[in-house]
């Protein structure tokens, strides 16, 4: 039987306790090592939620790893409503955490491996029967996580699911079959219609789609039709719909910057999106046709900021990656230091 | 009961564990013991424990009660740990050598002797390789005789392992007083040193 959390009242309207923890789980991404929130995951999959909220509160107590007054006040119902005992939370050290993310993601392969490979062969037969899988996508997060982290580059894998998913079954069963298969990565499966975090928001605009594993987006039809598809909230996660960009060298590592750097935004670009809405009309659904509107906005705002400046310094991305680095990177900080531009000079 | 006797007793019960309790949990509770996170040892080690199935005889069972009572151990929980009157034998062997490093060179190993070298604490500092004779899987066993803080130590080397892609790491840092059990005994049989004899300095 599932439980359901008496928690916060209207703010957690049946939201059953797992989905809570998946969700405090996705806001310590990044922050928490990665065995960690791997093996979190699969206790809450196994249905040992008091053994996976002792295995937060002891990493975020050890680290220590400070947490927000949000994120102490749902720990502390939580463990009240698994029945654990919360004396570790209590002491845990509570800061406002940074806004932004200060990890970084690398655009495309690293040393020639490009973090999809392999994931569709391993996670397909996974994803096939799990339910309500909208997209996965894979990145290379190219810094440390946590107080025991693991090396680096790590691989990261984003699932979403819809309304009918399973978030905390998916999640685990997905890294299982992938650790099967050799592949070590965390995956954070992304609920539609939640808040992504900015760790997850920038990990999407770096991440490229895994391809073939989009093979299970509606695996209950008749759940579906009783439950209409939300509108997605975050253009981030809708954005790697978009053709995916070629596998690259991550900025640090090129070697060879374009003689002849080309805006992001071109007018083909434009058109080329225009004419994929207008000769898909007729086949796409609501969902589908809100993302092309939202391409399309998104490139007319682009083309009315200054050009010139990220035309300077973007070329090594290829003309056809239009990639906004210094969007990307606004919000991205390492070691407290905006990440800067690659140098093309 | 000071905080340094009980992280050190707390070591000492995870080390009488080793062998029994799975890599997984163990690093994760040393790592946190080094940390001072005694108290998040003593609230998760008895669940894992029960959930584990990892029996405990009469004299660990009020070696727990008395290491982990103090620090906050809920005891309904301890009190449900079954006994047995004696542990049986692991399904480990363990050798000197790991067969698939012998050809590529063992890197973790020169790591592992740069940073143990020259530490007064540290009186001995060997490796070996364990063989899961069920599950076939092959891990490195750390193995470490120390006159300082035990519990740092491991938490110290679990971490470089873990950044060197080692995820589960087994480092077992035995105080000069601690009388091995038999698994740190069949582990230290089959180890080689990991720092040349001569760069150790005596205490």
């Amino acid at each position: 039987m599932t439980q359901i959390a008496s928690g916060k009242g209207a703010a957690w309207p049946g939201v059953a306790l797992p989905v809570r923890v998946h969700d405090l789980l996705l806001g310590l991404a990044g922050r928490l090592d990665d065995d960690a929130l791997a093996d979190a995951r699969e206790l809450l999959a196994s249905a040992e939620v008091d053994r996976s909220l002792d295995l937060v509160a002891g990493c975020l107590a050890a680290g220590p790893i400070a947490v927000s007054r949000a994120e102490h006040d749902e720990l502390q119902e939580l463990f009240l409503a698994a029945h654990a005992d919360p004396a570790v939370v209590e002491r845990l050290t509570i800061a406002e955490p940074d806004l932004v993310t200060r990890h970084r993601f690398a655009t495309g392969s690293v040393a020639g491996v490009s973090p999809e490979d392999g994931v569709a062969e391993a996670a397909n037969r996974v994803l096939d029967v799990l339910p309500d899988i909208r997209a996965v996508w894979a990145v290379w997060r190219l810094t440390p996580a946590g107080p025991a982290t693991g090396p680096v580059p790590h691989r990261v894998v984003l699932v979403g699911v819809g309304q009918q998913g399973s978030a905390p079954a998916t999640a685990y069963r997905v890294e299982h079959a992938l650790r099967r298969a050799g592949i070590t990565a965390s995956v954070e499966v992304l609920r539609d219609g939640a808040e992504p975090t900015d760790y997850h928001r920038t990990a999407m605009r770096y991440a490229n789609e895994v391809g073939t594993a989009r093979t299970n987006v509606v695996a209950a039809p008749a759940a579906a039709e009783q439950a209409p598809r939300a509108e997605r909230r975050e253009p981030e996660l809708t954005a790697p719909t978009l053709p995916s960009p070629p596998s690259i060298t991550p900025p640090k590592i090129s070697s060879a910057p374009d003689p002849e750097p080309t805006p992001w935004s071109t007018e083909e670009s434009k058109a080329e999106a225009k004419a994929a809405a207008a000769a898909t009309d007729e086949s796409l659904n609501d969902q589908e046709l809100d993302l092309l509107r939202q391409l399309q906005e998104e490139l007319a705002r682009r083309e009315q900021t200054d050009p010139a400046q990220p035309a300077a310094w973007q070329g090594d991305l290829g003309t056809s990656t239009p990639f906004d680095w210094s969007e990307a990177n606004s919000s991205t900080m390492v070691n407290g230091i905006p990440v800067q531009p690659p140098d093309n000079r | 009961m000071s905080t340094a006797t009980q992280t050190a007793e707390c070591h000492e019960l995870l080390l009488r564990l080793a062998g029994r309790l799975g890599d997984r949990q163990l690093w994760r509770c040393r790592d946190w013991l080094a940390s001072g996170a005694v108290d998040a040892v003593a609230r998760v080690l008895p669940l894992t424990l029960l959930r584990e199935r990892v029996a405990i005889t009469p004299e660990e069972s009020r070696l727990v009660g008395a290491v982990l009572l103090p620090a906050g151990a809920d005891a309904e929980r301890l009190n449900a740990i079954p006994w047995v009157d004696e542990i049986s034998e692991t399904d480990y062997t363990f050798s000197a050598e790991s067969p698939d490093r012998v050809s590529a060179g063992d890197s973790d190993a020169v790591v592992l002797g740069a940073i143990l070298r020259g530490r007064p604490e540290v009186v001995e500092a060997r490796s070996s390789w364990r063989h899961d004779r069920t599950s076939g899987s092959t891990a490195r066993v750390v193995l470490v005789t120390t006159t300082g803080d035990a519990a740092r130590l491991t938490g110290e080397l679990q971490r470089v392992l873990r950044a060197l892609g080692t995820a589960e790491p087994v480092v077992e840092v035995l105080p000069r007083s601690f009388e091995p059990t038999g698994y740190h005994r069949a582990a230290l049989a089959a180890s080689e040193p990991l720092v040349a004899e001569g760069h150790l300095v005596p205490s």
